[in-house]
């Protein structure tokens, strides 16, 4: 067949195809795949019979171009948000087991030993701060010093923003650095543990229980756990870097990192949430501080329960 | 077509080859550098319209930070068609290596995977692996399956030098058309006597020798891009 009866036959189903892709009503969405398929036989057919490059490389481009349209990823928008929060997360989380215990210990152990330490030794406190920054933590949490600058609303939307820049940045830095074969998470989540353990104890052996435990408690599950769950993320994709088991190290990687990000994406909601807690809650003192502490202990449990019971029933 | 060039070619379900091309250093450098260089002028204008509110002010500016520095090529790659604003000022799109539009999840683990990328300092670790690889992934993309390329211009029609057009006497394949339609391309900016010198090689096929062969050949050339 001679190129130009080939171009006129088919130039009409080129044109209602690049119609669809504008969002002319050239083609109905069911017509489209059929077309589509058309569209590469044509292409397949113009190359074997050696047709002018311009028209392989204009049926070329609009087959891919239609390609990137049909093939596309279609979100399932809240729905698949829901589900995942309630189902997919807790139970990822559960299927890592190991690796949460092993987050979960580097954090919270070196955060209790710290603790512990510094409780019974207080001048130990000076292995991690400067004395600058020792004397500095416990003017924060003086309830004698007067808060500086502005007071009230304007003043919770400033520290609002400041926890969402920093904390949800270290959370996504612990993910990233995990790729360095695990090596992040192995060195943040120690780090971040002694420094909190060691300021909990030092403001603790200062007496100033009400005023920080009071400020902590609230939103402290959600930003702890949001670590633990970065760090988990993080050790997944430095695993299965180190530990590709029978896939190649480039497709375990993949994988790793697949299922390290979603478990990012819970820390970050969980870090999201206390970033608001933080801001808008955290700092008022119309609360009693043992009520204070009472619904972040309420906050621990609850959590604690949503990681192990939601999404347990087959759908 | 050429085996030496930066081409990727993907096969569809339906068994045709689609070809994608990946963008080099360069070209992703600026786009990257015009990102960067916009998102900051833009917090520095809101930063001065919000510093009038003082505390308020700044909590707004620190999450306007927070999103510019590590969501805002997300958003733009999976809503805008792969594309932030500077990768569509330089002609570059995010695809999937298997030449599928990008996805929350890929887009969210190659941008933060940037900290990995920069490692000790001006995208090193970006870079090496950049010129390291076939496709030109950063360990983002390596790691995301994801690829830039260069958003094809649709096709542009060759400047081809007026001559009248002549069926070739046998016929060619595409790789035989596209070398002869390039050289007819090129020749204007040759010397005639190299022009002429290069012809002669073909002189099997034109038939003729000197002016008269190149004569044919660029006829030649007219008649296969115009495919009549």
């Amino acid at each position: 067949m001679k190129q130009q009866l080939f171009e006129q036959q088919h130039q009409a189903l080129w044109e209602s195809l690049h119609g669809w892709l504008e969002d002319r009503p050239a083609l109905s969405i069911e017509d489209a795949p059929a077309a589509y398929r058309q569209l590469c036989h044509h292409l397949a057919v113009a190359r074997e019979r050696h047709y002018s490059p311009a028209l392989v490389e204009r049926l070329q481009q609009l087959a891919l171009r239609v390609h990137q349209k049909l093939y596309g990823e279609r979100g399932e928008g809240l729905l698949s948000a829901w589900r995942f929060i309630w189902q997919d997360l807790p139970r990822q989380v559960r299927e890592e087991w190991r690796l949460a215990a092993v987050s979960c210990l580097l954090f919270f152990g070196t955060w209790i030993a710290a603790f512990l330490v510094v409780r019974a030794h207080p001048n130990l406190v000076h292995l991690l701060l400067s004395p600058d920054e020792a004397v500095k933590y416990v003017q924060m949490y003086d309830p004698k010093t007067p808060v500086a600058g502005a007071t009230g609303a304007t003043r919770d939307v400033m520290m609002f923003g400041y926890y969402i820049l920093n904390n949800i940045g270290i959370d996504f830095q612990i993910f990233a650095s995990g790729l360095l074969a695990g090596v992040g998470p192995l060195f943040f989540l120690p780090f971040n543990g002694l420094h909190g353990g060691t300021v909990m104890a030092h403001l603790t052996n200062h007496g100033l229980t009400a005023t920080f435990y009071g400020f902590v408690s609230g939103h402290s599950s959600f930003e702890l756990i949001g670590v633990v769950l970065s760090g988990t993320g993080g050790l997944r994709m430095g695993i299965a870097f180190m530990h590709p088991g029978r896939r190649s190290r480039l497709a375990a990687l993949k994988e790793g990192a697949r299922r390290g990000s979603r478990l990012l994406f819970g820390a970050a909601i969980l870090t999201f949430i206390a970033a608001c807690f933080e801001g808008f809650w955290s700092a008022n003192t119309l609360v009693p501080w043992k009520a204070k502490v009472a619904l972040g202990l309420t906050f621990w449990l609850l959590l604690g329960l949503w990681l192990l019971l939601a999404g347990r029933r087959r759908a | 077509m050429p085996a030496v060039d930066t081409v990727r070619t993907i096969e569809t379900p339906e068994g045709v080859e689609l070809q994608l091309r990946p963008a080099g250093p360069v070209a992703r450098l600026w786009a990257y550098a015009a990102d960067q260089a916009l998102v900051w002028t833009a917090l520095m204008f809101v930063g001065i319209g919000l510093a009038f509110l003082g505390p308020l002010g700044l909590g707004l500016w620190l999450i306007l930070a927070f999103f510019a520095q590590w969501l805002y090529p997300v958003f733009f790659e999976v809503l805008g068609g792969g594309r932030t604003l500077g990768k569509r000022w330089v002609g570059l799109r995010v695809l999937m290596t298997d030449g599928r539009p990008v996805g929350w999840s890929p887009s969210l683990i190659r941008n933060l995977l940037r900290v990995v990328d920069g490692l000790p300092g001006a995208y090193t670790v970006g870079l090496i692996s950049v010129l390291l690889t076939r496709d030109f992934q950063r360990i983002g993309d390596i790691v995301a399956g994801t690829l830039v390329v260069h958003v094809e211009a649709s096709v542009q029609a060759p400047h081809l030098p007026a001559a009248a057009p002549v069926a070739p006497p046998q016929g060619l394949t595409l790789e035989e058309q596209s070398a002869l339609i390039s050289f007819a391309e090129r020749s204007p900016r040759l010397t005639p006597a190299r022009s002429e010198e290069l012809a002669d090689v073909l002189s099997p096929l034109s038939g003729a020798r000197g002016a008269n062969g190149l004569a044919r050949l660029l006829g030649m050339a007219r008649h296969l891009w115009g495919g009549s």
